[in-house]
């Protein structure tokens, strides 16, 4: 890693070992302490999520320190996780991203290069030319590949932009493993998605959160209802990485269970396991699976319905999860959810599973 | 009745001839890290598929295969999973794919195959998707048959050749392994460790819309965009990055003295694409969960071995049924349909009905093929 750029944080605050940066900056001092003792990095962190929200893009600093922007950077993500809010998570991730790929194009290559390593991308810097055309005076046009990018971690980053038939892997010079990138906008605009994954993934794992943030919560949500983002509404829970069967509540366990021994499933049965499972994170294909040893399954049938449910086909609506009083009355659910949808009962049972799991571990 | 009869104790002849070869503890290619890998087979009798197989060592597979269910077509999977024995992928836990390729001679243009069906029990023939699942005349269920022309398969090699090329020269993978798909195809292995074991379906999409130029713009590659003042292009290069490079090993040679236009060049290059693109089955490829055959098992759709080539000789390589067949001695066969054939060293001709005497690897190909059921399996010996 010597060769690597020196890389300004106060710009990337993702990329810094925050435990090693307090111990640095304010040796003994826990992140809680300096949060007690200095109000302006709190300040700045509610700054920065009300510029993600508002202008899909963070700002400068203005003021604050180089060491204060960084703590902010670290106490936005935990405000953001405590929140709950998919869209503001995924908002919040790219407005940071947004603003460093701003910084990116003014970087010189070997910083760049830097940054995308440290983003854990197979890239390396390049002397790659090719003559492309003869000018009528007799000098050359050259194309210059100052970057290279192993292909596999090109496709990861451009999965998003291969829509545009500049990003497709066909029409990339690849050689040897490298994909050559030209120019520098377009190297920043992988390392762009890379960040965006990065913060988003930061969100996810945030696992401490200090007590002198524990009561913010509602100044998140202040802020996104003054933007028109109700919390309680449009705003969902954090979804699990996977679906988590231990914590279907009753009915929908029984059903689950009835589809895997392949015993037969009422219409609407079918359709409350499949909106449940669609609306917890299952993809399409785990929803098919689900089916799979019914005695009238047939596979296209059933992705075609499922596509339909999940609102991929017809007139794109999403259906919505028959509340526990819905399923009561079509009698396929005898237990008490204790909640109003299974929705909210699979939540609350994971939030007791995750307390229980940590509990055994810690 | 009795001809269904015999038609099933015929099936029990193919069996006892795939039990044979699997008794005889052949050298079935198995992955490194064979448990955590997914086997499957089809059975003699099914059209059901057996899954979610797993074992940890050759001698667990093969006390399966030949006491259990005699495979009519054994497959791994390409992916690898924490447990590969569940019932579901959501169980299973992915943990990665190796990267494959399938190139079949009918995907090749020019090469479709001719199809046919035919009744076995009456006779009535019928050309390509007329025929419904029953015979019109007398309502028994048709046969279909499938074939391709030998030169087509041979295309097939020369396509496996120029992907390992690609893969080489562009990918920068050299560690590949191509098999004979044992019917008339070709399936290049990538094994990956790092990398490419996590690319997703539509990372592995883009890498097959690369090997078949799907999307290329041409223009562009040769400075479409840098020309746009006036000048002349520089021809490609073969030692250029990317379809320029291959665009350039083909028209070295082509162009004159002069220097040509951009439109020449472009002419010029929309042929090299057409010339060297690979035909490469999508769907297989961007599958991350895709059963593979497994090489030296015998495909069940010709009675052939699923065999390893040298990348090397798949240019010249010749599609010899008595070199791919487990088999060798003679066998005797019932023709269901009349016969005329001529594939992979053999010529065959035979009224519906007629007995004949034949080279076990003709006789097995042709009762795989489903035009013509075994009758006698005492001549046969392996190897
Ligand atoms: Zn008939």
């Amino acid at each position: 890693m010597s060769e690597l750029a020196a890389i300004d944080y106060a710009k990337y605050p993702y990329l810094a070992d925050v435990r090693r940066f307090i111990e640095e900056h304010y040796p003994g001092l826990s992140f809680e302490a300096i949060l007690e003792r200095d109000n302006r990095v709190l300040a700045r962190a509610f700054e920065r999520i009300e510029q993600a929200v508002s202008q899909g893009r963070v700002g400068e600093p203005g003021t604050y320190t180089y060491v204060e922007e960084v703590l902010a950077y670290y106490a936005s993500i935990i405000l953001v996780s405590l929140s709950t809010s998919r869209w503001l998570a995924d908002r919040y991730a790219l407005a940071e991203a947004e603003r460093s790929y701003l910084h990116m194009v003014g970087e010189p290559s070997e910083t760049l290069v830097s940054l995308a390593r440290l983003l854990g991308i197979k890239a390396r810097h390049s002397t790659t030319s090719i003559r492309i055309f003869k000018t009528r005076r007799g000098g050359y046009i050259v194309r210059m590949y100052p970057y290279a990018i192993h292909f596999s971690d090109y496709l990861r980053l451009a999965s998003r932009l291969t829509g545009d038939p500049s990003w497709k892997l066909v029409n990339q010079p690849l050689l040897g493993g490298w994909v050559y990138i030209d120019r520098k906008a377009r190297f920043a605009r992988l390392l762009k998605e890379a960040v965006q994954t990065r913060v988003r993934e930061q969100i996810r794992l945030v696992e401490e959160v200090p007590p002198p943030l524990k009561p913010l919560a509602d100044r998140v949500s202040e802020i996104l209802s003054k933007y028109g983002r109700t919390p309680g509404r449009g705003v969902f829970p954090e979804a699990p990485d996977r679906v988590e069967p231990e914590a279907y509540p009753p009915c929908v366990a029984e059903i689950h269970a009835k589809a895997l021994r392949g015993e037969h499933l009422s219409h609407h049965e079918r359709f409350a396991i499949a909106t449940f499972l669609l609306n917890i994170g299952a993809s399409v294909d785990e929803v098919v699976d689900v089916f799979r040893n019914m005695p009238d399954f047939k596979e296209k049938i059933a992705r075609y319905q499922v596509e339909h449910l999940a609102g991929l086909r017809g007139a794109g609506t999403k259906y919505r999860v028959y509340s526990c009083e819905k399923m009561k009355s079509l009698g396929i659910c005898r237990a008490d959810c204790g909640t109003r949808t299974p929705l909210s009962a699979y939540y609350r049972n994971l939030r007791r599973m995750r307390r229980k799991t940590e509990a055994v571990e810690g | 009745m009795p001809s269904t009869s015999r038609r099933a104790s015929s099936r029990g002849l193919l069996e006892r001839l795939f039990r044979t070869y699997y008794q005889s503890k052949p050298a079935l290619i198995l992955p490194p890290d064979m448990e955590l890998r997914e086997f499957a087979l089809q059975p003699f009798g099914s059209s059901i598929y057996i899954r979610h197989l797993a074992f940890s060592s050759y001698g667990e597979l093969l006390a399966y295969i030949t006491r259990e269910r005699v495979p009519l077509h054994l497959y791994y999977s390409s992916a690898k999973y924490e447990y590969p024995e569940a019932p579901n992928m959501e169980d299973k836990k992915w943990l990665g794919s190796d990267l494959v390729f399938d190139i079949d001679a009918d995907h090749i243009p020019g090469c479709g195959a001719t199809e046919f069906s035919f009744c076995p029990r009456c006779g009535h023939r019928a050309k390509g998707d007329e025929a419904g699942p029953r015979c019109p005349s007398c309502g028994a269920e048709l046969s279909r048959v499938s074939l391709v022309s030998d030169e087509c398969i041979k295309s097939a090699a020369a396509q496996a050749g120029r992907l390992v090329e690609f893969l080489r020269r562009d990918f920068g993978i050299s560690q590949v392994s191509v098999y004979f798909s044992g019917h008339r195809g070709f399936h290049v292995h990538v094994p990956c460790e790092e990398e490419c074991a996590s690319l997703n379906s539509n990372a592995r999409r883009e890498i097959v819309d690369y090997l078949r130029a799907t999307g290329i713009d041409v223009r562009s590659i040769l400075g479409y965009w840098e020309g746009r003042r006036g000048g002349r292009p520089v021809p490609p290069s073969p030692r250029d990055p990317g379809w320029r490079g291959w665009i350039g090993s083909y028209i070295e040679g082509l162009l004159g003295g002069g220097i040509p236009s951009l439109d020449e060049l472009a002419d010029l290059a929309y042929e090299a694409v057409a010339g060297l693109r690979v035909e490469v089955d999508e769907k297989v490829t961007i599958d991350i969960s895709r059963l593979v055959r497994v090489p030296n098992s015998i495909n069940g759709k010709a009675g052939l071995l699923v065999r390893e080539v040298e990348p090397r000789s798949l240019k010249g390589w010749t599609y010899s049924l008595s070199e791919l067949s487990p088999y060798r001695g003679r066998v005797r066969i019932r023709a269901l349909t009349p016969i005329d054939i001529d594939t992979g060293g053999y010529h065959v001709e035979a009224e519906r009905g007629e007995t004949l005497e034949v080279d076990a690897p003709i006789g097995v190909y042709l009762a795989c093929k489903g035009l013509a059921v075994l009758t006698s399996i005492e001549g046969v010996k392996l190897g």
